[in-house]
C-alpha cells in the first residue's frame, strides 16, 4: 500500500488531537496535521459546519473544541480503521 | 420441486440482499471522509449485489417456463418426477443471454475490484489475464474456474492477515472469505449447465458474505 495519507486518516487525526488536547490552538493543529495554514482553516470550517467541532474564542485566539456529534463520527472512524484493517487493508 | 426452484432463486436473492446492505453501510461510512479502502469495499459490494440480482432476473426467466410446466402437469395429474426431473426439465446445454452474460461480468468486476483491494502488489495485469480466460474456453465453467481462483486468492490473503494481526475481526474476515471460496468451488464443481448455482454454494456465500458484512461498523453519527 502506499504511504500516502487518506483523508479518513486526516480527518482521524485532527479530530483526535482536538478530543486529546482541546481547547487547542491553530498553531498546535498545524504541527499535528502537516497541512498548510489555508488547508487547515478550510478544513476547521468543514467540521465546524457539520458540528464536529466549534470554535471557541478568548483574548481574540480561536481555540477548538470537539462536540459530541464530533466524538461520534472520531469513534465510527477509528472503527472503520480497524475494520480495514482486519480486512488486511492497511492505511 | 418448488422447494428447489425457490432455493435456486432464493438464496442467491439473500445473497445479493446482504451485499446491497454492506454496499450500503459503506456508502454511509464514506460520508465521514473519503477513504480509498472503504470506497472498493462499496465497489465490491455492490457489484456483487449487482451481479447477483442479473443471476436471479435469469434463474427466473429459466425456470419460469419449466415450473409453469410442472405446476400444469401437477394439476393434470401427471406429477410422477421428483428433484430428479429438474435436471431432465432445465438441464442440458447453457442458457446463455444477456442476464447470465451480465452476472459474470459483474462478478468478475467485484472480485476483481476486492484482489486490487486486498491484493499487496498492483494485480490489475492478473485479474485482467484471469477474466481473458473465461473469453479462451467454454464462457460458462471458464468463468466459474476463474471466480473460484480469484476467491481463493481472496482466502489465502485473508488468512495471511489474520496470521499477521491475530484479532476477532481478521478472523471473522478469514471465515468469511474462506467460505466465500467454498461456494465458489462448489459453483464450479458441481456446475450443471442449464440449471443453475448449486444452492450448497449458495448458502456457504450466503454465511460468508453476512459473517463479512457483520464486521462493518454502524454509523453512529
Amino acid at each position: 500500500m502506499s504511504g500516502h495519507r487518506s483523508s479518513n486518516r486526516l480527518v482521524m487525526d485532527l479530530l483526535g488531537a482536538i478530543k486529546d488536547e482541546g481547547p487547542v490552538g491553530v498553531t498546535r493543529l498545524l504541527t499535528v496535521a502537516n497541512l498548510t495554514h489555508a488547508r487547515l482553516q478550510e478544513l476547521l470550517a468543514m467540521f465546524a459546519s457539520d458540528d464536529w467541532v466549534q470554535e471557541v474564542r478568548d483574548d481574540d485566539r480561536g481555540r477548538w473544541t470537539i462536540t459530541q456529534r464530533g466524538e461520534h463520527v472520531l469513534a465510527d472512524l477509528r472503527r472503520v480503521d480497524r475494520v480495514m484493517q482486519d480486512h488486511g487493508l492497511g492505511i | 420441486m418448488w422447494v428447489v426452484v425457490l432455493a435456486h432463486l432464493l438464496l442467491p436473492s439473500a445473497v445479493a440482499g446482504v451485499a446491497a446492505f454492506g454496499a450500503w453501510r459503506c456508502w454511509r461510512l464514506l460520508r465521514y471522509a473519503r477513504d480509498p479502502r472503504l470506497l472498493r469495499l462499496t465497489w465490491f459490494y455492490g457489484l456483487f449485489a449487482a451481479s447477483l440480482v442479473a443471476y436471479a432476473v435469469w434463474t427466473g426467466q429459466v425456470h419460469a417456463g419449466g415450473a409453469t410446466e410442472a405446476f400444469a402437469e401437477l394439476h393434470a395429474g401427471d406429477a410422477s418426477g421428483e428433484h430428479g426431473d429438474l435436471h431432465a426439465r432445465f438441464g442440458g446445454p447453457e442458457r446463455i443471454n444477456g442476464f447470465l452474460l451480465a452476472h459474470h461480468g459483474l462478478m468478475l468486476a467485484s472480485l476483481g475490484v476486492a484482489v486490487r483491494a486486498f491484493g499487496h502488489r498492483r494485480r490489475e495485469g492478473t485479474v485482467a489475464a484471469a477474466a481473458g480466460l473465461a473469453l479462451l474456453g467454454p464462457f460458462i465453467p471458464v468463468a466459474l474456474a476463474v471466480e473460484a481462483a480469484l476467491t481463493l486468492y481472496l482466502a489465502v490473503q485473508a488468512i495471511l492477515n489474520h496470521r499477521e494481526r491475530r484479532t476477532p475481526g481478521a478472523l471473522q474476515v478469514a471465515a468469511g472469505f474462506f467460505l466465500f471460496f467454498l461456494g465458489h468451488l462448489s459453483f464450479f464443481l458441481f456446475h450443471d449447465p442449464g440449471v443453475g448455482r448449486n444452492p450448497l454454494g449458495d448458502v456457504f456465500a450466503l454465511v460468508g458474505m453476512l459473517l463479512l458484512v457483520q464486521l462493518l461498523p454502524r454509523p453512529s453519527a
